[in-house]
């Protein structure tokens, strides 16, 4: 009896042991190939669960999990339109086990008004790779004219929905106004980019400019019509809708602030890590991002699940970055921001 | 059209996605009991598992566990004096005061009787109107809105039993509270002092927390006793909850009230379920008899806002299905889970998948009485639940409340918030200000702000004159002086 006890406390002893050792193990077994072996990596989104940048994040999670065998944490740590987390990344260790999925073009806007609460710099962030980008095209009432030349000649106030002054939805408005000389109001308050689609279909505005893959959805069933592209290039979801640039010949000036902002639309949705990273682990963690967003598996995955990927090189985009924010004289930020902010409300 | 529904039917009740369903219930009400966390934590935790699911299989996965979390949230709301979920702190009013005097099972009935009812309500007013959601979806604009939420603050005052102008202190400073943060429609930030947390202002899960659940722990942690005491505790059985789901019966008009205001309110998107319960409960109160007994433990008290929030969820299914855009929070989360199901809800989506829309249908109504049945045989443990002496049940209580508020963003100032507004709740408490009513107006307050600023630039000073926004206000002034009528009639024929 005694001696079966004592072999089963010997018999635990050694499970406990290997527990012990197997748990462990991770940790010691990092290997150079694979820095990140064992560590828990946590991906930060600057938004509420079920969202769109959750969403990419949460698609992306498993790939990473096997390229690098660490253990990933998607952490939504909504506030400030994202800016929060953001502010929070900057402050996290630069050793790769945080990252962020960013709305790259509200981040750079945010700093380049000198929005309250950015305590970031976005040319000192480290860019992984962009995750997507998306095209942005021009919906209005099914009882509005079919194409922007009319609604230009007829000169009447067009009212255009939005969310806050600074996103995507309003900057569009506003460029486009800007660039077409249209007499524009844009309201903004909706919560969110869908309330603002809904109220091109109940009539309360006019027009909305938004991302081609909500717009694509909201002109189904007749209740909104799309009349233009806002980009160099057609749309994939309405390749028969020409872009505004190939309706109109636009002087430079005017032309401009539509370029500047399309320039920032490059940028897109994107991968990003806290400054002051170790060269080799960055340039590690690039490949990682890289092998991942240009794998034809997940490319196929991501478009089966309406979230095509469309991968940029870092240096690419740093390039970019660097041009926006470092290059524009102060009059010019000035301007930008009377027409963004002001001039439309 | 008769087709798609008896197809629906057919797939509903097909065993894999009967499973699903039965598999997700569980999810739902274990979440539903923990203070704090939503259904949108329990949708946001299951989307993954549904990869590679069929798309209804998927759907009645979710659905199945977001339906069971409302239930689950109630639960506590009536035993422990904590919601669940937001919207859940109605049920408190008169849920907690009935625990308190032993009844826990006759509000457990009623309130799952009253759950069940309105969810398969919302759910019928899902299926009569999906051929002809569209337009009643698009007829309400942000004027409409307004006015609905203006309603909800003329309720403030029927909020606070008894004390009308201690009632709408509490609710003005609900109001002041919602005035923090990002403004809701330039987006500059006020009151925010420098400080990075307050850009986005008070949050709603550690107000409804501390207000609610820190007053009831430290309660219960000073006197050490258990929840129920008085003098006619009933013992523990199921003929308690029996007699609560018959209540349901007995106020049947109650009961339809809620539930059509529930649905009314889901249809809108943006409103909430928060403004749909505290509005019936306000309307319940103005519409029975002895309205001055209501917040101590009138079980019409119980119904209404049971029945209001299940019947929102059905009515918030309306816009998420005909026009892709969500009628609250959770259905946006749905909505994602549409997508990676490879369905796309919108105007397509009705002519496409009729017969999935109704399924879907079908499914909130099932699962909701599914739900409720499950929650009745859990019933008896939680009705011993209040006869757990303090002094165990406050340290757990505590525990629970603080994992819950992490939770729901990750931010450890949320729980350094839940106490801070714990002590405003204890302050309440002690001299009689509704805490409900502060609720009610720190939600409405962001709503009627971002919907007035809306309304008046998009319609002009006028915006008022629009036929169904004439109607809602007709309907509050009713409403409002329903219990006086026969004073005002009165006054109305000559001595």
């Amino acid at each position: 009896m005694r001696s079966a006890c004592a072999s089963r406390r010997a018999l635990l002893a050694i499970a406990l042991s290997c527990g012990m050792f197997a748990s462990f193990a991770p940790a010691g077994a990092q290997d150079a190939s694979m820095p990140l072996k064992g560590e828990t990596v946590r991906i930060y989104v600057g938004f509420s669960p079920g969202g769109g940048y959750d969403a990419y994040a949460r698609m992306l999670v498993p790939h990473f999990e096997k390229k690098t065998g660490a253990t990933v944490v998607v952490e939504n740590r909504p506030g400030g339109g994202g800016l929060t987390a953001l502010n929070q990344l900057v402050r996290a260790k630069p050793d790769g086990t945080s990252m962020m999925m960013l709305n790259g073009e509200g981040a750079i806007m945010a700093q380049l008004v000198k929005q309250d609460g950015v305590a970031y710099d976005m040319t000192k962030i480290n860019t992984l790779a962009r995750v997507a980008h998306e095209q942005h095209l021009v919906l209005v009432r099914p009882d509005m004219p079919d194409t922007l030349k009319e609604i230009q000649a007829a000169g009447k106030k067009i009212k255009f929905s939005a969310v806050g002054r600074i996103d995507n939805l309003s900057d569009y408005a506003a460029v486009l106004c800007e660039a077409l000389k249209l007499d524009c109001q844009i309201i903004v308050g909706y919560k969110g980019s869908k309330e603002a689609g809904l109220a091109v279909m109940n009539g309360e505005v006019d027009a909305l400019a938004i991302s081609d893959g909500s717009g694509n959805e909201y002109a189904q069933g007749g209740k909104t019509k799309v009349i233009a592209a806002i980009g160099n290039a057609r749309s994939p979801f309405k390749p028969e809708v020409a872009t505004v640039y190939e309706q109109f010949q636009l002087p430079p000036d005017r032309k401009w602030y539509m370029d500047f902002r399309l320039s920032i639309k490059d940028y897109g949705r994107v991968m990003v890590a806290p400054p002051g990273m170790a060269p080799d682990r960055l340039k590690y963690l690039q490949q990682v991002w890289k092998e991942i967003l240009t794998d034809p598996a997940v490319l196929a995955e991501a478009n089966k699940s309406q979230r095509p990927l469309s991968y940029e090189a870092p240096e690419t985009l740093n390039k970019t970055i660097k041009e926006i924010l470092e290059s524009l004289s102060p009059d010019k930020i000035k301007d930008i921001n009377e027409v963004l902010q002001k001039k439309y409300s | 059209m008769l087709d798609a529904f008896l197809s629906a039917g057919g797939q509903v009740f097909h065993p894999t996605v009967l499973a699903a369903m039965l598999l997700a219930l569980p999810i739902g009400l274990i979440v539903g009991l923990l203070p704090g966390i939503s259904g949108i934590s329990a949708l946001a935790f299951l989307i993954p598992f549904t990869f590679g699911m069929e798309p209804l299989v998927g759907l009645a996965f979710l659905l199945g566990s977001y339906t069971a979390v409302s239930q689950g949230g109630s639960m506590t709301a009536i035993v422990l004096g904590i919601p669940g979920e937001v919207p859940n702190a109605a049920t408190v009013l008169d849920g907690y005061p009935l625990a308190k005097q032993g009844r826990a099972g006759y509000a457990i009935g009623a309130a799952l009787m009253a759950s069940a009812l309105g969810g398969m309500f919302g759910c019928l007013i899902l299926i009569l109107l999906l051929p002809v959601m569209q337009p009643v979806v698009l007829a309400f604009a942000s004027p409409e809105n307004f006015f609905l939420c203006l309603a909800g603050i003329a309720f403030i005052g029927v909020l606070s039993s008894g004390a009308a102008v201690r009632g709408l202190i509490a609710g003005g400073l609900g109001v002041f509270l919602s005035l923090f943060g990002y403004d809701p429609t330039e987006g500059v930030p006020r009151f925010w002092f420098q400080f990075e947390y307050m850009l986005d202002g008070v949050r709603l899960i550690p107000l409804a927390l501390g207000l609610f659940a820190i007053p009831e722990v430290l309660a219960l942690m000073t006197s050490g006793k258990q929840i129920a005491r008085g003098d006619s505790i009933e013992p523990i059985s199921y003929r308690q909850g029996f007699q609560g789901a018959l209540a349901v019966m007995k106020y049947w008009g109650t009961s339809l009230r809620s539930s059509s205001l529930g649905a009314v309110i889901g249809v809108m998107p943006g409103i909430g379920g928060v403004t749909a319960t505290f509005v019936a409960y306000a309307m319940a109160r103005q519409t029975a008899g002895n309205p001055e007994t209501f917040g101590r433990g009138r079980i019409e008290g119980v119904i209404a806002p049971e029945a209001a929030k299940n019947a929102e969820e059905g009515g918030a299914l309306v816009p998420t299905l005909a026009l892709g855009i969500p009628g609250s929070s959770s259905m946006a989360l749905l909505l994602g889970g549409f997508v990676i199901l490879g369905l796309q809800p919108g105007p397509e989506f009705l002519t496409k998948h009729l017969d999935i829309a109704f399924a879907l249908a079908i499914i909130c109504a099932f699962g909701n009485v599914v739900a409720s049945v499950s929650m009745f045989m859990l019933s008896k443990p939680l009705m011993h639940v209040t006869r757990i002496p303090g002094r165990i049940l406050a340290p757990i209580l505590l525990v629970l409340v603080v994992i819950g508020t992490y939770s729901a963003q990750n931010n450890s100032y949320d729980v350094l918030w839940v106490f801070i507004f714990g002590l405003l709740g204890i302050a309440m408490e002690r001299f009689y200000y509704s805490r409900a009513a502060l609720l009610l107006g720190f939600v409405l307050g962001e709503l009627i702000e971002r919907y007035f600023l809306v309304s008046l630039k998009a319609h002009g000073p006028f915006f008022f004159m629009r036929p169904i926004a004439l109607i809602i206000v007709a309907l509050v002034v009713l409403g409002l002086l329903w219990p006086n009528r026969r004073r005002i009639i009165g006054l109305w024929r000559p001595a």
